[in-house]
């Protein structure tokens, strides 16, 4: 295992070097994203989820990367006297490092491995027989990893976003995460 | 360079270690078992000028001994997905439950399911204490519950649950009104659990080579083919007439006692209204019971049960402490049991043994209209008016053969 984790350091840090420099800060906005996770139900089979995603990130030199993000998803369950409306609101921070970077002509491809970390909390409201309560969740950790290739052309970047993530939560335990950004890349 | 390069490396490392925190795992089961709060919808009865009124809202209740919350599960209950019957139980997969957990430490559902978990665990915990009070002995184990029953009896496959004996389950179908679930309807949940305390009273032990055919027939036939429950109620033309007078008796007892149990339970005494207002005007337990025909065809045993359930609520009303009733009951299925075993197959139960057994119970008192009505009853029953009531020393009312006056 230890050799494995050397060996992947070395690929890194060989990648790295390939990388090219421009010594530049841009920051790129992203419209809402179009970001989708796998979870099990309770059948234990695996469901899609479609989710509202914003976020915002700054990139150096094309090589390191770090954002926020904002995802917003809810859930709902209905057809008799008992029902139940979730909403859960999370906020993320994204780390990246570009390692694998290649240009052609006016359109550069990155992949970035990236890290992120932050909380998530809900808020769901009970309906039972007209009465109606709401409660929310204590504030819990998420933790993921994931790569991101993405694709510049003119500044304008389309990005796919795969990650995996664990919520310290009682549910979901882990879900995939798949999110398609189209973004502007603004130098400063 | 050496900026860019202190960079790289602090960010190589903090991918690296979320890399390795994300192994982690999740802290989704409870060391041990656990008692946990979880808020689910209760019903509460409370007298409101001199009558009980029920009420349902979101209150929370400890589950006690809980092994895990992902698959909920614990000493008392176990869950099955849409199941299947095996040799020897339910089979199937333990859904998974979904929890919010606020800062209080309450855990609440997410969604439908995990709810109707959360409560039928509740339920059975209470009840599996109600009937260990009232001195019934069951197996120290959780008792299995299918959720989502697939059945393929067009009549049964949408808005029912029943007890099975053959797995010792409960089974509960999908439900499609807009009423409350069954899942979560408290007096459905009691009805259906004092199903298992008569078949494991009464049923069971009456699984005699003489009574093997009539037992069999007086329990729904579960296929196992693939995963769908086939239920048949076993028609038998081999069958004596006795035989199915006793069949009548006995589904008619099982209804009408599960009735009362639920009530006794709830003190809800119209719990069907909430999930199945069809049937809640003809089986309510609300109504002053009357002397009323016996009716000795298999299509009355609700009629018949609910004559019964009435009449036992009217005596528990009169006693101080009505809960003593689960005691009674649990007597009389067990003198009920012995009746039944020792029944040939050209007899058929007394079906004045209920009456008879209230009205003679050394265990409550009864009043003189109590017990007037129960010596009329069985009198409309059975044809024979050998019984009276007697005022005893303690002012109440006993039923007494005549000749031993």
């Amino acid at each position: 295992m230890k050799n494995k984790l050397v060996l992947f350091l070395l690929l890194l840090s060989q990648m790295v070097s390939a990388a090219e420099s421009k010594d530049a800060l841009a920051v790129e906005f992203y419209l809402p994203g179009l970001q989708y996770r796998t979870y099990q139900d309770e059948t234990k089979a695996l469901q899609i989820r479609r989710v509202d995603q914003i976020s915002l990130q700054l990139a150096y030199n094309e090589l390191l990367l770090a954002g926020l993000e904002i995802n917003r998803y809810s859930e709902s369950s209905g057809g008799s006297s008992y029902n139940f409306d979730s909403e859960t609101t999370e906020w993320s921070l994204l780390f990246g490092y570009n390692f694998l970077n290649y240009k052609l002509t006016d359109m550069t491809f990155n992949i970035y491995g990236a890290g992120c970390f932050g909380q998530n909390q809900t808020q769901i409201e009970t309906t039972l027989l007209g009465q109606s309560t709401t409660e929310n969740s204590e504030a819990q950790t998420i933790i993921g990893f994931g790569i991101i290739p993405q694709m510049i052309f003119h500044d304008f970047i389309l990005a796919l976003d795969l990650r995996w993530m664990e919520s310290k939560a009682y549910s979901p335990q882990a879900v995939t995460v798949v999110t398609i950004k189209v973004g502007y890349s603004l130098s400063l | 360079m050496a900026r860019t390069q202190m960079l790289i490396l602090s960010s190589l490392a903090s991918v690296m270690m979320l890399f390795l925190s994300a192994c982690i795992p999740a802290e989704n089961s409870l060391a041990g078992s656990q008692n946990i709060r979880v808020q689910i919808p209760i019903s509460d009865s409370k007298i409101v000028s001199g009558t009980a009124e029920t009420n349902y809202s979101l209150k929370v209740v400890t589950l006690e001994n809980v092994y895990s919350t992902t698959e909920l599960q614990g000493q008392f209950a176990k869950f099955f997905y849409a199941p299947s019957s095996a040799e020897k139980g339910l089979a199937g997969l333990n859904p998974l439950s979904f929890f919010l957990k606020t800062a209080k430490n309450i855990y609440i559902p997410r969604n439908e399911n995990t709810a109707f978990m959360a409560t039928i665990y509740y339920h059975v915990q209470n009840l599996k204490k109600m009937s260990d009070l009232a001195g019934f002995v069951q197996e120290e184990k959780p008792l299995s519950i299918g959720l989502a029953t697939q059945v393929v009896d067009p009549t049964m496959k949408t808005n029912r649950a029943f007890y099975d004996g053959n797995t010792d389950s409960i089974l509960i179908v999908p439900y499609t009104k807009s009423e409350l679930p069954i899942a979560v309807n408290s007096g459905i949940l009691a009805h259906e659990y004092f199903h298992s305390l008569f078949f494991k009273t009464v049923l069971q032990k009456g699984l005699t080579a003489e009574n093997k055919k009539l037992s069999e027939s007086l329990q729904l036939h579960l296929s196992e083919a693939k995963n769908l429950f086939e239920i048949e109620t076993v028609e038998d033309a081999s069958m004596t007439v006795e035989q199915l007078s006793t069949r009548i008796y006995l589904n008619s007892l099982n209804e009408g006692l599960a009735d009362f149990w639920a009530w006794l339970y709830t003190k809800d005494s119209n719990f069907l209204k909430w999930s199945l207002s069809e049937f809640s005007e003809d089986r309510r337990l609300n109504v002053k019971p009357e002397v009323r025909e016996y009716r000795n065809f298999q299509g009355s045993i609700y009629e018949n049960g609910t004559q019964f359930a009435r009449l036992l609520k009217s005596i528990a009303d009169g006693l101080d402490n009505p809960q003593l009733m689960t005691t009674v009951i649990k007597e009389f299925l067990v003198q009920l049991s012995t009746d039944f075993v020792e029944l040939k197959s050209e007899e058929t139960l007394n079906t004045g043994s209920l009456y008879l057994f209230l009205g003679q119970s050394d265990k409550i008192k009864l009043d003189e209209n109590n017990c007037d009505l129960l010596n009329k009853s069985m009198t409309k029953m059975q044809n024979e008016k050998s019984y009276s009531c007697e005022k005893q020393t303690d002012g109440s009312f006993k039923l007494i053969k005549k000749n031993e006056k």
